[in-house]
């Protein structure tokens, strides 16, 4: 009996091994390329251009299928390529009105990026507080802090808290009604930033918090957010124009800006975030904002004016590798595939793919045919090899493998 | 006859265990003397941002050790049963050959476990002296897949060493491969938080392997 199931035991293990080893050999030779063209919003012109690479060459388009030279369509988006034209003195005067100012042009970029990994990663939960108002640029303080049942100090030096400081944030922090510990922060944990705005903390009762060091000091403001606000991530930034603080994701995938000036959210208009797959790329310029998502099956873009209201939207859906023949075959060898990794986490994990289409039962068929064929050649009797033939079936060419590299034999 | 077991492997491994201990102890001495060299001559708090922001590995030399432990404790126990078949005259005791074969992994299993315990426990112990709990705690995610491997191998190995046959052997080698490769997976420092359980429920899953490989062997494959 123990004999027969260490058997089995093993011929499970090889047949997640196989889940795992065979769809990754067969991707790492047939894979194929899918390339998201690049998506600009003209402000000269009010419409969407493309730039795709095709063939190993660029390939610029509007939306109504008209192609350009790279030049022509620089010459459409002016804002977008402001320092093409800088360099080669054909920026416009003015746009829509506006004079265009080129050191204004340069504040008022911006481009960040946030992976759906960042949102599903490992976390020190330990982080540096900088000097807000240094007088010597940016340098890495001698501890890092945590937020638990009070915020601490540890010194990197000695690995010990440092007592006096960690009662002094503490205190600064209780004494604006924060209750410890917290559940979200945001922050550039990075020197290598142009400014220092410290941190931005929820506490367990969801009030935000704004806490910085100035001059060695604690300053902690509490910023007003709508009842139930329950933040996902809190993504800061530096940028030069120094409109908004950061970019504040919610538990139910709404996007929101913490503005400068007054510390209010302002929600953006965008309904159909899901942090856990897309890719949000957020671009902004002296007239608009532009965010875009992006996941494996398509690619949207929302136009938003200096005013939060949206101007223009574009989905564009791209092909899908399980339409294509390498996802076809892949259906056809495979039941289902196994992975460790995936691109929108940077936990590991048994991550499996059970495919829609049941194409792999044509292949599961012929291998129990084998089987069954290889049983009768070896004399061995049906019966006691009806759960091999199962195992066959429903796990295609893996459970054929195992079972045949660890034999069922009758002696 | 459990001390007789316990006393007639022993013998086997006694020499690798010990030089396997010696040697892990050492590298995980070397791996904090580099870091309190780091620590010395650079910035500490440089140190650890390295560690927190950069998700610097300082302990990337550990990998493979408790591989090799698990790999050299299942060699030395089980090569020397099947030169010129030895394992028969075990399996020709009066006493159930499977519970024989049984106490005998489980020893060198208790062995290898309890090398690599040792590691662990030196390795998060020093940590604990040098760094908060935090990056203690995120180093031992890290290198548990490691530890792991290092169970997984000792198992696979007595496995595929008792197999009769060479032509499955090769097999079960490139089998044991791909599965002791998905133990390195992490790609990240502290990402293997999910997948601790799932290696635990494979690893007892080959952890009765060998009987497998005895019972062919007691058949007569040749």
């Amino acid at each position: 009996m123990l004999p027969k199931l260490s058997r089995y035991l093993l011929v499970f293990v090889a047949i997640f091994t196989m889940g795992y080893v065979l769809p990754s050999i067969y991707k790492t030779f047939f894979d194929v390329r899918i390339s998201s063209p690049s998506f600009s919003y003209s402000v000269l012109h009010k419409k969407f251009y493309a730039s795709k690479y095709v063939d190993g060459q660029n390939r610029f388009t509007d939306m109504e299928g008209n192609e350009y030279t790279r030049e022509e369509y620089m010459d459409e988006l002016p804002i977008n390529n402001f320092y093409y034209h800088l360099g080669k003195g054909t920026l416009p005067d003015s746009i829509m009105g506006i004079k265009l100012n080129p050191g204004q042009l340069r504040q008022e970029n911006f481009y960040q990026g946030t992976a759906a990994m960042e949102f599903a990663m490992p976390d020190y939960e330990l982080n540096p507080l900088f000097e807000s108002a240094s007088d010597f640029g940016i340098t890495l303080p001698k501890d890092v802090f945590r937020v638990k049942d009070r915020m601490e100090f540890v010194v990197a030096k000695t690995n010990e808290v440092d007592e006096a400081k960690s009662e002094e944030y503490t205190k600064a922090l209780k004494d604006k009604g924060f209750v410890f510990p917290a559940k979200v922060l945001g922050g550039i944990p990075s020197f290598m930033k142009s400014r220092d705005d410290g941190w931005f903390i929820q506490d367990s009762n969801l009030q935000l918090f704004h806490l910085k060091m100035v001059k060695d000091k604690p300053e902690v403001n509490r910023i007003n957010i709508p009842e139930g606000f329950k933040i996902r991530k809190i993504i800061c930034n530096d940028h030069a124009a120094r409109e908004f603080y950061a970019t504040i994701v919610t538990e139910d995938n709404k996007i929101y800006l913490l503005m400068t000036e007054d510390y209010n959210i302002q929600p953006l208009p965008i309904e159909d975030f899901d942090a856990d797959r897309q890719t949000m790329v957020m671009g902004g310029n002296l007239f608009y904002k532009t965010v875009i998502l992006m996941d494996e099956a398509f690619t949207k873009v929302y136009v938003i004016d200096r005013e939060f209201n949206k101007v223009d939207e574009l989905k564009e859906e791209l092909p899908l590798k399980s339409e294509m023949t390498i996802g076809k075959v892949e259906q056809f060898l495979f039941p289902f595939s196994i992975t460790l990794n995936k691109s929108t986490s940077l936990f590991t994990g048994v991550y499996m793919k059970k495919y829609v289409s049941w194409s792999w039962a044509i292949l599961s068929a012929v291998l129990v045919i084998v089987t069954l064929v290889l049983i009768k050649r070896n004399n061995r009797s049906f019966k006691n090899n009806i759960l091999d033939i199962i195992l066959v079936f429903f796990t295609g060419i893996f459970g054929f493998i195992a079972v045949h590299m660890f034999p069922n034999k009758e002696y | 006859m459990l001390k007789a077991i316990i006393y007639k492997e022993w013998i086997k491994i006694k020499k690798v265990s010990l030089f396997l201990l010696l040697i892990g102890v050492l590298i995980v001495i070397g791996i904090y003397s580099n870091v309190r060299h780091e620590l010395i001559i650079k910035d500490a708090e440089s140190y650890w941002n390295g560690i927190l922001q950069q998700r610097t590995i300082y302990f990337s030399v550990l990998k493979f050790i408790p591989l090799i432990v698990g790999l050299l404790i299942a060699v030395a126990q089980f090569v020397p049963e099947i030169v010129d078949k030895r394992i028969k005259l075990t399996l020709h005791l009066p006493t159930n050959e499977e519970t024989i074969v049984l106490k005998m992994v489980l020893f060198g299993f208790f062995c290898t476990a309890s090398i690599l315990a040792v590691f662990m426990g030196m390795f998060l112990g020093m940590g604990s002296y040098f760094f908060p709990q935090e990056i203690v705690w995120v180093s031992f995610l890290t290198t548990a897949p490691w530890f792991l491997a290092g169970v997984a191998a000792y198992f696979l190995v007595s496995f595929i060493v008792l197999e009769p046959l060479w032509k499955q052997r090769i097999f079960y080698m490139l089998f044991g491969a791909a599965f002791l490769g998905i133990f390195f997976k992490g790609r990240f420092p502290g990402s293997n938080e999910y997948l601790l359980w799932p290696f635990v429920g494979l690893i007892a899953c080959i952890s009765i392997a060998t009987l497998f490989s005895i019972y062919r062997f007691r058949k007569g494959e040749m």
